[in-house]
């Protein structure tokens, strides 16, 4: 069956880079429906601990907030990660339910969907990323969407590889 | 109308994401590049195959700029988009994708990015877009299917990374202590009360 809830409802710009990253993050839950708890939390590459279901989840929420507030808004960073351990996100994922980092995640991206809603495309972000650039929203709405879909790709694998369900 | 920057950003992702999926298949042996490496038969040069379909067609027809490849057959029932035949060479393949972006960004710098187009996979009324959805629509497919190489090249031989530019030699005993380590934190860890 074709999907076509990636096609937006109306062509303007906005329109389109918020619903193709809706869609992504849409993704990313549906890619969870029905896993068992146990699967969620099961790492199958024997060079990526880190890479479970659960883990790829609560990176990409906390992918999120480093994007929209810290780097757009300019806030402290409070994420889960530290120097010593930068991909700490993904190693306490499980140590929670799968359904609460989903959760978690799906309340956190409507706080962002206004965030969004209430500032142009065109605004700088607060914080320089490395090269020294102040990138614009739009900028940030097509990353965190390129970012969720290759993740996408690992969830589509991880979740075939645990149960052999696979699918959009 | 969106402006001439945004095309370009999208543009530098499109490229830079096409490299990242060839990539993926640097140094493979034939036979590993196509065997199925999931129970569904995925595997790496079947996902160039398809990803390079993929854009002739977004990029071709649907602007009424059909490419000139012979494509293979659309979404067949026998999946044969997505893998490759014994007489197809690894070299053909990645020869047709690399043509097809020429094609493709010839549709892409000549036009705007509001011109219309027909997709006439996409059902009635959402068969009719422009330029701009159809390059985030690829973009976002062509990444997905990057990140399903990510996983299989792991798997294969440990080989990682999200760009050639990014990629970090294998260090086996750190990669051994890192994994220890984490081993240890799950089997001390209380059961989850899901």
């Amino acid at each position: 069956m074709t999907r076509i809830d990636d096609t937006p409802p109306a062509w303007d710009e906005r329109t389109q880079l918020t619903t193709f990253l809706d869609y992504a993050r849409d993704t990313a839950r549906a890619k969870c429906d029905g896993v068992s708890a146990e699967n969620a939390r099961k790492a199958l590459l024997p060079g990526s601990p880190l890479m479970t279901m659960s883990g790829v989840i609560n990176h990409l929420r906390w992918v999120e907030y480093y994007w929209f507030q810290v780097v757009f808004l300019g806030e402290e960073d409070r994420g889960p990660w530290t120097e010593e351990d930068p991909d700490r996100e993904m190693r306490i994922a499980v140590d929670f339910p799968l359904t609460q980092l989903l959760d978690e995640y799906a309340e956190q991206s409507a706080h962002y969907r206004e965030l969004v809603a209430g500032n142009g495309l065109d605004r700088r972000a607060q914080r320089a990323v490395r090269n020294g650039l102040h990138v614009d929203l739009r900028w940030i709405l097509l990353h965190l969407t390129e970012e969720t879909a290759r993740h996408n790709g690992h969830l589509d694998i991880l979740r075939e590889m645990l149960d052999g369900t696979t699918g959009d | 109308m969106i402006d001439e920057f945004a095309k370009d950003n999208l543009h530098g992702r499109l490229r830079r994401d096409r490299k990242a999926l060839l990539w993926k298949l640097d140094g493979l042996s034939e036979y590993d590049a196509r065997r199925p490496l999931t129970a569904t038969g995925t595997n790496l040069l079947g996902l160039v195959k398809h990803v390079a379909t993929v854009e002739a067609r977004y990029f071709g027809e649907v602007f009424d700029r059909p490419s000139p490849e012979p494509l293979p057959r659309w979404q067949d029932s026998d999946g044969s988009e997505l893998w490759a035949t014994e007489d197809e060479t690894s070299d053909q393949i990645i020869g047709f994708y690399r043509r097809t972006w020429e094609h493709s960004d010839a549709t892409i710098n000549e036009l705007p990015l509001d011109a219309p187009g027909h997709v006439p996979w996409w059902p009635e009324p959402f068969a009719d877009t422009n330029l701009f959805a159809i390059m985030v629509h690829v973009l976002g497919e062509s990444i997905r299917h990057a990140g399903h190489a990510d996983i299989l090249r792991e798997g294969l031989d440990g080989r990682t990374g999200l760009r050639a530019e990014h990629e970090q030699r294998i260090d086996k005993e750190a990669r051994a202590a890192h994994c220890a380590k984490i081993e240890q934190a799950a089997r001390s860890a209380a059961p989850i009360k899901a």
